[in-house]
């Protein structure tokens, strides 16, 4: 057993303080006396051509600067597939689109002037679910779908509304699935949503005389939005600054590129001064990128012990109006798509399709909760078909090291304990497929499980930094392009330089804003990387920088370095341990007691990038694409009033295998809020949309997201399976335990009511038309 | 951020309000009665409402009265419902008006404002309808005393210049027992799809509704079915056909559901409180 001095204990989160105290400065905090202010015109169509913009009169209103149309717009931007001008051209495509920007003197003189913009639309008809996005007949939302710019991975059909298709094939599926004993089929959906981050989306543009671009945004990817702005608007990489403060909650919402484009082009368009585009709550929701919607159809085949020997899953997605990521999120939810369990024979179709729906980009567990959900019920369907206890089938299924993904990548040592999660959530609910009756006639009680996995979806070059300088008093300060998003993940990092010098994480400074032209490269701040990726960087420089202490602090105590260790702020011989020098009289280079210094001060450089990852072939999808899956299981206990459909989540236990907990109670404030949000999204979230593809629920009056008052009682415990090439052990944990929230919830609910619930949010309401419906 | 100016007056006392609203309204001007402030923002914000002035009465002494004068409860309409909850002379309001919103909303949202603003839920208004109320309203020609069961109908009619000042409500609601039910979409902290109250005192039942239709209700009619010889079945079914007006159907519940909760509810309430 390891006594570890800072890893593995709950070290409080760095920027608690000024988060609790209010003392948290976010970017829209920021002003400046030449700051200039952006407002966004939304559409308030769904799909129309564009006739007519009138900005006469916005144009003369007090204090304004410029007025920018689709007009002003000469070039899309996009993430793998460049479809969208950062103001609509044309046509708009979905409620709630930017059809134009004020820029003004304050922020009270942009909105009025946007209030004076007239617009003229020509209503188009609209495309209202992915299904019907496949149509023949179904208009396109993008005619132009064959000249936009796409990264090789993603491949869009022109002429459709498919905007990237995933094929898995993997076995003989046909062949098994006629083999089976036994088959169960089934369709399952849920609509797209918002993210509700506490922080809408902020950016922050200006441009030096000499051309240098500075972008302050509320992002998770600064490096992301660098290359993509350079790329799109031909600019040099090396004038291009973003920096990212802390960010008031991102949850993939923020991981693309999002108001920067458009922030750019503003200050752009008034000589380069500042200008600051602060999205309301509204256009958060409408203008900006929510969370994908699914319709899915799921078929799985088992023997009579009730294995699993074929599936075949069709997943097609509600992209929205634009790409964004959901082509890369189908992507994830293909190479992903049985589930945690080894099924041997696998066809999967994961689609993309546009609608004229606001658009997606990634949300917690990026294509995982989505295909979870389809999964997760059609085995329980499945155990009841074979009168089965679910969690047993589950069981029986997991997959375990030396399986094969559905894209065929080696299940290897990493591979975590499905079984002891699942036996561990079997504890901790109190596991029973009985129904508790607790008031005779109106009030049951039922449980429901479900397990998940998630591999990160990103690219094979997925990359990480780390760069460590020293204080005069031999503490560390680390320098990393992790975002804080609220995660915690610069505590978790603080602690893992902190154990490789065998001190504590007091002793180990991070610095919060990232900033793209002094911070190293790293990918982005999502996929749960940044502890796993941003914690092996610190690992390595850290090693980096004690080699360099060893080494200089050799020459004074006359030893070879290798006899060294560094330990409580000293560098020592352990066998003798008055031969030592404290870190403070090494850091910046050793003084003799003449005056003479040698070797200079310390720098720790430390990189990570993923290990032999590969792309997926085309038409099987083949490859190594996973670089760590993360195992799991929940559960979750409902009380469901008969009567009315009302019903709470009293209990809800998760197991997940992370490899090594880094800081206990950070991990554990992780997955409560993950499975909160999923409780969210299960029973309230999404948009509802009228005939005109209106979105009904544009703001937080009728936009519902959890309260405290709706959480359950929470039972949360991990597994710890190494994963070797992570820090100290460890994997990702930040979205996994949104994954098995909605299939546990509808499995509890669906037994609770003896019938099968297969679209959420499931409502009161929805859950008393279901309990009416006729068998 | 509310993105466009407007005139602030905070008058010291009634006839300044009225006089200054009257004023104000004869110039053309838009103008709202303000306190709390939770609705008026927040429209503002999002450029629903233009008020060219507002009138901040949180500073007249007779809105914020909140007493037993002996005869009646006295609720001056600029108290928030916190503070009504708190002293809680009249269990009944406090009961349902403590379901509103979150307790953020309830320090600022007042009576008035709950009554006379722009969402039609006005729950608080439920229990005044229930008793004999007396509405204390400002014109420009002084207060004016008026029934509520009879100002009352779809909103409190208010004429142009007009306001509320006080609800007095007789004390011999005090001695009547009493059930609510609320109903939402999911999450508590949302708008009623059903908001109920049931009294009764020497077996006469009275029944008040927010969020069923599209404005709150005490029913004379309907409580005569209530106290009618018939079984809870029979009285549930006749109250459900005798509604004021259609039952609401829209984004927070449909009509059947809301029709179900309703009829599920009355029968809940009425077997609880002894069958009658």
């Amino acid at each position: 057993m390891v006594n570890f001095r800072s890893v593995n204990k709950s070290v409080p989160r760095r920027e608690s303080w000024d988060k609790v105290t209010g003392k948290q400065k976010y970017l829209n905090d920021f002003s400046s006396p030449d700051l200039l202010h952006g407002a966004l015109k939304l559409s308030n169509q769904a799909h129309a051509k564009i006739l007519d913009i009138d900005i006469s009169k916005a144009i003369i209103a007090p204090g304004v600067r410029k007025i920018l149309t689709g007009d002003d717009i000469d070039r899309n931007l996009g993430l793998y597939l460049g479809d969208k001008p950062a103001i609509a051209k044309g046509k708009v495509r979905h409620h709630g689109e930017t059809v134009a920007v004020a820029i003004a003197d304050t922020l009270e003189e942009a909105e009025n002037a946007i209030k004076l913009i007239d617009i003229t639309y020509e209503a188009l008809p609209t495309v209202s679910n992915p299904l019907d996005a496949l149509k023949d007949d179904a208009p396109l939302i993008h005619e132009n779908l064959d000249s936009y710019n796409h990264i090789d991975a993603i491949i869009p059909e022109p002429g459709t509304n498919v905007a990237n298709r995933t094929k898995i094939r993997k076995g003989n599926w046909e062949k098994a699935m006629e083999e089976a004993y036994i088959t169960v089929e089934d369709t399952y959906s849920f609509p797209p949503g918002d993210h509700v981050a506490m922080e809408p989306r902020v950016a922050m543009a200006k441009i030096s005389s000499d051309g240098y671009i500075t972008i302050h945004s509320s992002t998770q990817a600064p490096y992301v939005v660098k290359e993509l702005l350079s790329k799109f608007f031909d600019l040099d990489p090396g004038k291009v600054t973003i920096i990212a403060p802390p960010v008031g909650g991102g949850f993939g919402g923020k991981a693309g590129i999002q108001l920067e484009g458009l922030a750019y082009l503003m200050s752009k368009s008034v000589g380069g001064r500042p200008v600051k585009l602060t999205n309301s709550r509204e256009s958060d929701m409408m203008s900006s990128p929510g969370h994908i919607g699914l319709q899915a159809k799921v078929k799985l085949g088992a023997d009579k012990n009730g294995k699993f020997i074929s599936g075949k899953y069709e997943y097609i997605f509600d992209s929205g109006a634009y790409a964004d990521y959901a082509v890369n999120i189908s992507r994830a939810a293909a190479i992903s798509c049985t589930g945690p369990y080894n099924v041997e024979n696998v066809f999967c179709d994961s689609i993309c399709a546009y609608t004229n729906h606001p658009f997606a980009t990634a949300f917690r567990g990026f294509g995982h909760i989505e295909l979870a959900f389809a999964v997760e019920r059609i085995i329980d369907k499945l155990s009841k078909e074979l009168n089965m206890d679910p969690l047993e089938l589950r069981k029986i299924n997991s997959i375990k090291e030396g399986h094969r993904s559905p894209t065929n990548q080696k299940m290897n040592k990493n591979t975590g304990d499905l079984v002891g999660c699942l036996d561990k959530v079997k504890e901790t609910i109190d596991w029973t497929t009985d129904i508790e009756v607790v008031e005779e006639g109106k009030i049951i009680r039922a449980k429901g499980v479900a397990c998940l996995w998630k591999a990160p979806a990103m690219p094979t070059t997925s990359d990480a930094g780390a760069i460590l300088t020293f204080n005069e008093d031999g503490t560390i300060n680390v320098n990393t392009g992790i975002v804080e998003i609220g995660q915690g993940t610069k505590t978790g990092i603080a602690q893992i330089v902190a154990e490789k010098f065998k001190t504590t994480a007091d002793d180990v400074h991070v610095i919060f804003d990232v900033n793209t032209s002094v911070s190293p490269h790293d990918w982005a701040t999502a996929a749960s990387r940044g502890l796993m990726m941003g914690g092996m960087a610190a690992s390595h420089a850290a090693d980096d920088a004690l080699r360099q202490i060893k080494r200089t602090a050799s020459i004074p105590l006359r030893c070879a370095p290798h006899d060294l260790e560094v330990e409580n702020g000293m560098v020592f011989i352990p066998d003798e341990p008055e031969v030592s020098i404290p870190l403070s009289q090494v850091v910046h280079g050793y003084m003799y007691p003449n005056g003479n210094a040698i070797e200079g001060q310390i720098i720790g450089r430390g990189r990570y990038i993923s290990r032999r990852l590969s792309f997926i072939n085309p038409e099987t999808g083949e490859g190594d694409p996973a670089l760590e899956y993360v195992l799991g299981a929940q559960a979750a206990e409902v009380e469901v009033n008969i009567i009315d459909g009302s019903y709470k989540v009293i209990n809800f236990s998760s197991c997940m295998d992370v490899g090594k907990v880094i800081n206990p109670d950070i991990a554990r404030g992780q997955v409560v809020g993950a499975i909160g949000m999923g409780i969210g999204f299960t029973r309230f979230e999404g948009f509802e949309f009228n005939s005109r593809e209106l979105i009904q629920n544009n703001d937080l009056r009728l936009y519902k997201v959890m309260r405290y008052d709706d959480e359950p009682n929470y039972k949360i415990d991990f597994l710890t399976t190494p994963q070797m090439d992570g820090p100290y052990g460890a994997r990702g944990l930040g979205e996994q335990g949104i994954i098995g929230v909605p299939g546990a919830i509808t499995n509890a609910l669906s037994r609770a009511i003896g019938k099968d619930l297969n679209h959420i949010p499931v409502t009161p309401e929805v859950l008393w038309k279901k309990i009416k419906e006729e068998k | 951020m509310i993105p466009f100016n407007f005139k602030y007056y905070r008058p010291e006392n009634i006839d300044e309000a009225s006089k200054l609203f009257n004023e104000l309204l004869e110039e053309g001007m838009d103008v709202i009665i303000y306190s709390g402030g939770t609705e008026i923002v927040t429209n503002s914000r999002k450029q629903l409402i233009h008020p060219d002035a507002i009138i901040d009465i949180k500073g007249i002494e007779e809105l914020m009265v909140q007493e037993d004068n002996g005869q009646q409860l006295v609720f001056g309409a600029g108290l928030s419902i916190t503070e009504i909850c708190n002293k809680n002379l009249f269990p009944l309001l406090s009961e349902m008006a403590s379901k509103i919103a979150d307790k953020t909303v309830r320090n600022q949202l007042t009576l008035g404002g709950n009554i006379c603003g722009r969402l039609p839920y006005r729950e608080a208004i439920v229990p005044f309808l229930m008793g004999n109320t007396i509405a204390v309203i400002a014109t420009a020609e002084g207060l004016k005393e008026v029934v509520l069961k009879d100002a009352f109908k779809f909103r409190l009619a208010l004429a142009k210049g007009e306001f509320l000042v006080q609800l007095k409500i007789d004390k011999e609601i005090l001695e009547k027992s009493y059930r609510t039910t609320r109903k939402v979409k999911v999450t508590d902290v949302d708008y009623p799809i059903l908001h109920m109250a049931i009294t009764e005192f020497k077996g006469d039942v009275s029944l008040g509704v927010a969020g069923l239709l599209a404005f709150p209700f005490c029913n004379d009619s309907v409580n005569e079915i209530l106290n009618k010889d018939l079984t809870i079945e029979e009285k549930t079914n006749e109250v459900i056909d005798n509604l004021p007006s259609a039952i609401k159907n829209d984004i927070l519940a449909s009509k059947n559901y809301r029709g179900h909760l309703f009829k599920t509810s009355l029968k809940e309430l009425l077997n609880v409180m002894g069958g009658f």
